[in-house]
């Protein structure tokens, strides 16, 4: 079998030098707050016109996975997810880590990292011949349904009010709306200069969720609470390991959903984790329980979004159609080299697809071993005093931001909303529903009108969008989700209704 | 907390960081005859990976060797470009090092459409890589198998055919609305926000035909059937068996190409813009990079500054004129 | 108390809601159908909150309003102004450099004396040099330039 063939090959010499350096240069971009995966990848992408193809490649596979996992550090420690795919480790893993139980979020966030990544890759190696159709048969209805489920799915995120969340969502998918829009032809909202590129993910991402942090990092500070704010336990590896494997329909959900979102061209992987969140909460005996620091969380979360990697190179290496905005990088990185996808990268260059592949599901058992060490050092990071903290993640918060497009009006922009987020914070609001707004608005809106130019010249709207296998398997799940919402709603204010008259908030 | 002295220490320390960051940073731009002394930049409109992003890398890459210095490629994505180039015209220094890579017909057609800060009058031509013509293409099953079996169904099914393309008033959509004109058919156009995104439907059958680029359409051309392209004639190197529009009767012309090269701000003096126009020809024709972009599927045409001022001129007055004819009608329809 | 805030942040947010779909609807061209199908949502939603909210008694939806602290935190709303204005005219490093060193100045619980000041300015500049030396010589990173870096 080819992959054997060429494995020797991957942990040789300087190929093994790139993974091991890569996944530690990944783990520690990824775990710092402002830096995103996809602009590690992208700024490496010069050093690998210095290296032969292969060498390329491996690095920036590595890198891709090892960022992607480095993100949810962030996400468990300070509150702030290194990508949006962190956006669902966040919601339980930070609980935990207050309550005293980081060490043990960290373990479990490499060990499904890790478990769910090596399934992606298997699936990658094994079944793409397979999946490449199902992959194509995504057209405009479908990935409209994808995105109207994802926005069912933010109302049920955390234990803030579904109303609540609701309101954040469509704000966050109004927000997306501003700017140059290309199916539509049109310029909207652009009131300022500035917005003129509209509302970008990743300056979203750092603004509304580490210009909050900063905020409440010096409220912290001015109130003396600067030191530690959790230990970091004692917890052996071992025991976490055995606990993260009896997981199994947490492990099982996280990678089937990054494996199938990853594999959706234009579904934007970033949501996998939290479809993955979401759908595990259902399934659960205790659905309360997330969102307070329940493992299962972060477990689902984290398998999801490293099964999305190897998920989204299906696409990417056999069509040229990338499953995810960190593939799109990568494919860039292959034509530069003067490769390109497609059945002759497996056959003329069989060489350097082999080995890439072999070099992921090597970095995925690096990236846990790694992982788990780098999470060692972590003890040191929390014991920074909360100033030195909020001034840093303010400075890498505006770095991060300016070196994904190069444009001051992201700054402002993030800022900006960051700033309103803060303030909107206090009034209850979340910023996880907003980010989802403004990951699924375009992906909704621009579905949405292709799906109707090519209603009108097909047999109408109604037909297109409502008939079909897997649009009807999309509806049901909406149709599911939504239900699910309602009734758990309706059994939360049941159960608050039993309780003494009114609820009693305590001002802090 | 004692402000004043706050204010007293801060200004000290403050002053001495910043003389230390002007000594850094100071050095002179302005060096008249040894042009280029520092790094060029280069505005790259598009997101890192994409097709003008990848072989403006490719085509730069020997900068040192041919410039004297090396060009670093800064990202700038946005609006369908608009972002990048406003950005040129903006914020560009007028002495040379602030470059951008340019997509005809893209720029000018936003330039007469939208309001934008850019248009042909102030930027400067340097020197052209590559020019990608539209081509027709289908799905591997489609029932299509030339251009005439396409416009045959249109004519009987008018408004039916959904073709796909790139965004709008880009060369696809061009090519696209000179095929309705020349075979009089009515065509329904699906804009995408990218040409992956346009490869994807036709291979997928969401769609039934698109236009894309040739490139993309070289690259994957087991996967999809290639009808016919969009230029003077027939692309030898990559398409040999590919008919043009007007080989097969349709007056389709090559004002859909799409061009990438090099542009410079207006107001950089006439001889360094000349410099660097003649060591990109020499840099673009240079074997190894030449080999590389045909590895990647991309057709070049490499054409010096004096020859882009002609071709900017003519896709100029041929988009306004295009524009002028298909006025409100076309233009509510494409939104 | 808290449910007169909580009313209140109900009703700013519908008016907000309102604010949001008339800018939807203003513009007379086609493209923004789907924007206003968004504003009318929100303002659905904002609309059914303040309704809940104006039902005596009966508290079903969650009441989780906090006070906004504002002497605590306008130094750095300041700061980040600041930041914003200035970027551009003294590059990012120098920028950086003074917010960072301004952000422990005034937020470190302790009154820090000189030799406070001398180490947070040393930190602020070591942090500096790692993210210079890191991104900006080793991956040519570009960073906002002004008169200085």
């Amino acid at each position: 079998m080819e992959l054997l063939e060429y494995l020797p090959q991957v942990v040789s010499g300087w190929n093994l030098v790139i993974l091991i350096v890569g996944t530690v240069v990944g783990l520690l971009l990824g775990a710092t707050p402002g830096l995103s995966p996809t602009m590690a990848v992208a700024l490496l992408i010069p050093f690998t016109f210095q290296m032969d193809a292969t060498s390329g490649l491996i690095l920036l596979g590595v890198l891709y996975t090892s960022t992607v996992a480095g993100g949810a550090v962030s996400a468990i420690l300070v509150n702030i997810p290194g990508a949006p795919a962190n956006i669902a480790t966040m919601l339980d893993g930070h609980p935990m880590a207050k309550k005293g139980r980081a060490n043990e979020a960290l373990h479990y966030c490499f060990i499904s990292s890790g478990i769910g990544g090596v399934i992606g890759v298997l699936v990658l190696i094994f079944f793409t011949p397979m999946l490449v159709g199902f992959a194509l048969s995504f057209g405009p209805s479908e990935l409209f349904w994808i995105a109207i489920l994802g926005i069912t799915v933010i109302g049920s995120l955390g234990s803030a009010s579904v109303l609540k969340g609701l309101l954040a969502g469509a704000v966050g998918i109004w927000i997306s709306l501003i700017g140059f829009n290309p199916v539509a032809g049109t310029e909207r909202f652009v009131f300022s200069e500035h917005l003129q590129g509209g509302v970008t993910i990743i300056p979203a991402l750092i603004g509304l969720f580490a210009i909050p942090q900063v905020f409440q990092m010096i409220e912290d500070a001015k109130r003396g609470l600067s030191g530690e704010t959790f230990g970091m336990e004692q917890r052996s590896v071992l025991t976490s390991l055995v606990y993260n494997l009896s997981k199994v329909r947490a492990l099982s959900i996280g990678s089937i959903v990054g494996t199938v979102v990853g594999l959706i061209p234009g579904a934007g992987g970033q949501i996998a984790g939290l479809i993955a969140y979401d759908q595990n909460k259902k399934f659960s005996s205790d659905p309360d329980a997330f969102g307070k620091g329940e493992p299962e969380g972060v477990i689902a979360s984290e398998s999801a979004n490293n099964a999305m990697v190897g998920a989204s190179l299906v696409p990417m290496l056999s069509l040229g159609i990338p499953g995810s905005p960190t593939a799109a990088v990568l494919l860039g990185g292959l034509l530069i080299q003067g490769l390109f996808p497609g059945p002759g990268l497996f056959t003329q260059h069989a060489e350097v697809a082999w080995t890439f592949m072999g070099a992921l599901l090597v970095s995925q058992i690096l990236m846990v071993v790694f992982g788990l060490y780098i999470s060692r050092f972590s003890k040191y990071v929390i014991r920074v005093p909360k100033y030195y903290m909020a001034a840093a993640v303010t400075v890498l918060a505006v770095f991060g931001t300016y070196s994904v497009q190069n444009s001051v009006s992201d700054v402002i922009i993030m800022m900006v909303l960051g700033t309103a987020m803060y303030f909107a914070m206090r009034f209850g609001f979340s910023p996880g529903p907003v980010v989802l707004g403004i990951i699924l608005g375009p992906i909704a809106e621009t579905n949405l009108l292709q799906g109707q130019m090519i209603a009108q010249a097909m047999d109408g709207t109604f037909q297109y969008f409502f008939t079909g296998s897997i649009n009807m398997l999309l509806i049901g799940l909406c149709v599911l989700s939504i239900g699910y919402s309602a009734i758990a709603e309706l059994k939360a204010r049941a159960r608050r209704r039993q309780s003494t008259g009114r609820t009693v908030e305590i001002d802090p | 907390m004692n402000t004043k002295n706050l204010l007293q220490k801060t200004k000290i320390l403050a002053g001495t960081l910043a003389s230390t960051a002007v000594l850094i940073s100071s050095t002179s731009i302005l060096a008249a005859d040894d042009f280029p002394t520092q790094p060029l930049n280069m505005t790259v409109s598009y997101s890192a990976g994409g097709a003008t992003d990848f072989q403006a890398r490719i085509a730069t890459s020997k900068a040192e060797q041919y410039l004297g210095q090396p060009v670093v490629i800064v990202n700038r994505p946005g609006a369908g470009g608009q972002v990048g180039w406003n950005y040129l015209v903006q914020k560009g220094g007028k002495e040379g090092y602030d470059l951008a890579a340019y997509n005809v017909p893209h720029f000018i057609a936003q330039s007469l459409i939208y309001d934008t800060y850019y248009d042909i009058d102030n930027l400067e031509p340097v020197a052209n890589w590559g020019a990608d013509p539209a081509v027709l293409i289908v799905g591997q099953n489609s029932q299509f198998e030339t251009v005439d079996d396409l416009v045959d169904y249109a004519k009987e099914n008018p408004g039916k055919v959904t073709v796909s393309g790139a965004g709008l008033f880009v060369g696809h959509h061009i090519a696209m609305l000179q095929l309705e004109a020349a075979a009089d058919i009515d065509l329904q156009y699906i804009p995408t926000p990218g040409g992956v995104d346009a490869l994807r439907f036709v291979q997928g059958g969401q769609v039934m035909a698109g236009f894309n680029n040739l490139s993309d359409a070289y690259r994957s051309q087991d996967r999809i059937k290639i009808l016919g392209v969009a230029d003077q004639q027939r692309s030898d190197k990559f398409l040999p068996d590919v008919p043009t529009f007007q080989e097969v009767g349709y007056e389709v012309d090559d004002s859909s190409v799409n061009f990438r090269g090099v542009m410079a701000p207006a107001g950089v003096p006439e001889e360094r813009l000349k410099m660097l126009s003649d060591a990109m020809v020499e840099m673009f024709n240079d074997g190894e990079i030449q080999t590389k972009m045909e590895e990647g599927g991309s057709p070049m045409r490499v054409m010096g500054r004096e020859e882009l001022k002609e071709m900017w001129a003519n896709r100029q007055s041929y988009l306004k004129e295009l524009f002028s004819n298909l006025d409100q009608e076309e233009l509510e329809k494409a939104k | 108390m808290n449910d007169r805030r909580h009313l209140l942040t109900v009703i700013a947010t519908l008016l907000f809601a309102i604010g949001l779909a008339v800018v939807s609807f203003l513009p007379d061209v086609s493209g923004y159908k789907f924007p206003q199908m968004i504003a009318l949502s929100i303002v659905a939603i904002a609309a059914i909150m303040v309704l809940l909210a104006l039902i005596p008694k009966k508290p079903l939806t969650k009441v989780d309003e906090e006070s906004i602290p504002w002497g605590s935190i306008w130094p750095l709303l300041l700061i980040l102004v600041g930041f914003l204005v200035i970027m551009e005219r003294l590059g990012f490093f120098v920028t950086s450099f003074i917010a960072f060193f301004l952000i422990v100045m005034i937020y470190s619980p302790q009154r820090l004396g000189w030799r406070g000041a001398i180490k947070s300015g040393v930190i602020a500049a070591i942090f500096m040099a790692v993210l210079y030396l890191v991104f900006v010589s080793l991956l040519s990173v570009q960073t906002p330039q002004g008169l200085l870096i």
